[in-house]
């Protein structure tokens, strides 16, 4: 039987945060780089760094709800429950 | 619409003008939209489903959890590859002056392929609409032939091809003769 804190599910999480910045920094730089004379490009901006804001906020607002010092108890419970 | 890096992109020359920026129809990011607003509420679905036929995954702890952060993820790449989508749609441009084509072709987001064309070398232009989407909305292929080249040059699912055709073969044929008279 394996326990581990629920904390350590956020370690690949944080990886893949990391991951999501650099894209969404390349794809911001390449609009900037490239973009036209033209309204679009603005508001693609705004429109795209609204929705990361939206998603970070409602990220942190449903996983601050969970107490992620909770010990969990690998295979024990899913066996049970299945 | 200007290109704000056009003086990049090209020296251009006394006598060249601006005459057509081209992107691809609006249908083709307006499909795109469409998938995306089905990934964003696929969870929606899913978030049904285990209600009603796997409530324990909604009250365990563990699983819980994992939902949550799969949801983040799952959303904030949505989001990503949507942008990306855009880019890829708004950054590829099609310049056409008086004296050549330009191609801006954003691949993906680490690749860039711009290439030029000029216009007297161009032999002959074909247009096309093929299927539904395509002559219903109005939209299609030009393939373009120069002179001594296998590879054609491609605009690709523009908006009206038969009049960009038409457009681009008439100021081949003034380019032609404006060659052809600096020559004399």
């Amino acid at each position: 039987m394996i326990s581990f804190t629920l904390s350590t599910i956020l370690i690949p999480y944080a990886i893949f945060l990391v991951i999501a910045a650099f894209f969404a920094f390349i794809n911001l730089r390449n609009l900037w780089r490239y973009r036209a004379e033209d309204v679009i490009s603005f508001f693609a901006c705004l429109i795209f760094l609204a929705g990361l804001a939206a998603i970070g906020f409602f990220s942190y607002v449903y996983l601050s709800e969970i107490d992620w010092t909770k010990i969990i108890d690998s295979g024990i419970n899913f066996k049970q429950q299945f | 619409m200007n290109i704000i890096h056009i003086k990049k992109l090209i020296n251009q020359k006394g006598y060249e003008k601006l005459e057509k920026v081209m992107r691809r129809d609006k249908i083709i990011m307006a499909g795109s939209l469409g998938l995306y607003l089905v990934l964003f509420s696929a969870p929606a679905v899913l978030y049904f489903l285990f209600q009603n036929y796997l409530p324990i995954i909604l009250a365990d702890k563990l699983w819980y959890s994992v939902l949550i952060l799969g949801l983040s993820v799952y959303y904030l790449s949505c989001w990503i590859f949507l942008f990306a989508a855009f880019l890829d749609y708004y950054l590829d441009t099609w310049i056409i002056t008086n004296d050549r084509l330009l191609n801006i072709e954003q691949e993906g987001v680490f690749s860039r392929t711009i290439s030029e064309l000029d216009l007297y070398k161009i032999q002959d232009a074909t247009s096309e609409m093929k299927g539904v989407l395509p002559s219903l909305f109005g939209y299609g292929n030009v393939h373009i032939q120069t002179a001594g080249e296998t590879k054609r040059f491609e605009l690709e699912q523009v908006p009206n091809p038969h009049e960009v055709r038409k457009l681009i073969m008439d100021l081949a044929e003034e380019d032609r003769k404006y060659h052809e008279n600096n020559k004399n």
